[in-house]
């Protein structure tokens, strides 16, 4: 008997073949979810969205080289973050070239409320970050890339994307008042 | 790590690991009209968006079609039906004779009529539903209906549940004829319907100046009956001179229409037109229907066949995409449906 509920390997093999039909339900069931992943990339909704149409137009035309080993979420979450640091590519020397942000960046008085701390509030603090911090961070801590994989998608040094992440770190921890949260770190 | 000591990076790992914010309509368009570059349509380029909107407005059309020609099925029936009786009729003049000798049988046959005319009142239709439906438990005459049983809750015998009248809105107009010729004493004309089971029937004797009497002792022209098994109704009906004819209802009850029919696409956006996502059916004993999204998740479910789907998950608009339905349903006969498909939200 056929099973009514299509698995994901059906839905990739469908869209394999070009059935249009097949390659909407692969954008529905994904487009949120990548969507948010594009969306800790970029200030703008608008950038997250090309940045998401650019990185589904290569999942469709590169879908033949996923080889069903492995999760798809994860391949296809690849692609969003190298298809979001592809855009930001061009201003990408300017992120590290001058500490933009260093410490002397200003702190609006919109710090937030630790207990009422909402994922949409992180959000937004994620993208209102300087740009080269921003990018760390997502790779390093959401992504789960390592320094030095990091360095060469960035070209940049592994050391300079540790400062990098320190500094993100230290931006957030005052943007949500979170002073008391992961201070042992720098106590080295 | 420690928990003690939560990490930043820990806290918005775990808030982003799910998230999900929906994009907008024109990344898909855009991304579609990348992967398949264009429509071709006699040759000619169409925008997408223009094809976008034809072929929706096609969908929409079809399912439409699809209702209407559903519904529409039965009074189709009725003009058919006309020209068969007129022929029977024709055959009746001929064989006129022969049935003169049938009157005794005929009476018998009225007798009969009238015992079964008890079924046809609502009390004894719920008892002969609860019997089904118990039955149709033990009796898992359909190859799949055992484990399909524990699919459907429905199925079950829950007496309390308030058993459903089958309620037919087209209601069949049976008109044997309309006969100019004048009554021959003590003829038997045999008119054939089929309908569909538990269809709500009106048989209509032919209009004068005449008095009618039916095999179930009613003295109008036209009764009512509950189509539930294939019977015959026979109408007497006497004109002023005393000369009485009769004519035999025969109600063929087509267990095909049995069937509960589902559509495969509907728009909630409260236009009047396919709002509701709801199967219809006639002569359905026990129902359920289930809508479940593509992850499995339950959207909708009911036990009643007029109850539908609005297109929306926990009083939110459900997305326009497409979700699967599973229908159980008991008939008259005991035999459990099921079906499954594949409907679309369109908005």
């Amino acid at each position: 008997m056929q099973n009514p509920m299509i698995s994901e390997e059906e839905i990739i093999k469908a869209c394999l073949k070009g059935k249009s039909k097949y390659q909407k339900l692969l954008y529905e069931k994904y487009s949120g979810l990548m969507f948010g992943v594009c969306l800790r990339y970029f200030k703008s909704r608008e950038e997250a969205q090309d940045a998401l149409q650019d990185g589904f137009i290569k999942v469709f035309t590169k879908l033949h080289e996923f080889r069903f080993e492995g999760s798809f979420e994860g391949w296809i979450r690849r692609i969003m973050v190298t298809t979001s640091l592809n855009l930001h590519k061009k201003d990408l020397k300017h992120y590290y070239h001058e500490d933009v942000a260093g410490d002397g960046f200003q702190l609006k008085d919109e710090s937030m409320d630790f207990d009422n701390l909402q994922v949409e509030d992180m959000m937004k603090v994620i993208r209102d970050m300087p740009n080269g911090y921003k990018l760390v961070f997502n790779l390093y801590e959401i992504e789960g890339y390592a320094h030095n994989e990091i360095g060469e998608m960035l070209n940049i040094s592994a050391n300079t994307s540790k400062s990098q992440l320190m500094k993100a770190k230290r931006y957030l921890r005052k943007r949500l008042n979170l002073e008391e949260l992961d201070s042992h770190k720098y106590d080295e | 790590m420690n928990k003690e000591n939560k990490d930043i990076g820990e806290l918005f790992r775990n808030a982003f690991e799910k998230y999900e914010a929906k994009p907008d309509k024109s990344v898909w368009s855009a991304v579609k009209s990348q992967i398949q570059p264009g429509f071709t349509f006699f040759g000619k380029k169409i925008p997408y968006k223009a094809a976008i909107f034809t072929l929706t407005s096609i969908a929409l059309v079809v399912s439409l079609v699809v209702v209407f020609t559903y519904e529409n099925e039965k009074e189709v029936n009725i003009p058919t039906v006309k020209t068969k009786v007129m022929q029977q009729i024709t055959n009746t003049k001929k064989v006129q004779n022969s049935l003169l000798n049938d009157e005794a049988s005929t009476q018998k046959l009225t007798k009969n009529s009238t015992k079964q005319l008890d079924i046809v009142t609502p009390i004894s239709f719920v008892e002969i539903n609860k019997e089904s439906s118990t039955s149709a438990i033990t009796s898992n005459t359909n190859e799949n209906s055992s484990s399909e049983n524990t699919n459907f809750k429905s199925i079950e015998p829950n007496n309390n549940q308030p058993i459903e009248e089958p309620k037919v809105e087209v209601t069949a107009n049976l008109i044997p004829i309309a006969n100019n010729d004048e009554l021959k004493p003590n003829s038997v004309s045999k008119n054939k319907f089929s309908v569909c089971f538990g269809e709500e029937c009106i048989l209509q004797g032919e209009l004068g100046n005449l008095t009618y009497k039916w095999s179930t002792g009613e003295i109008s022209r036209n009764i009512k009956i509950i189509a539930q098994q294939s019977d015959s109704y026979y109408l007497t009906f006497t004109d002023q001179n005393g000369k009485s004819k009769t004519e035999a209802y025969e109600i063929e009850v087509d267990n095909e229409c049995t069937t509960v029919f589902l559509p495969s696409a509907f728009s909630p956006n409260n236009d009047g037109n396919n709002d509701i996502y709801k199967g219809e059916g006639v002569g359905i004993v026990k129902y359920n229907l289930t809508i479940v999204d593509k992850s499995g998740k339950i959207v909708f479910e009911s036990n009643n066949i007029n109850q539908g789907w609005d297109g929306k998950i926990a009083g939110a608009p459900a997305n326009p995409t497409f979700y699967f339905y599973f229908a159980s349903y008991t008939d008259a006969k005991n035999q459990i449906h099921t079906k499954r498909g594949q409907l679309t939200l369109i908005r």
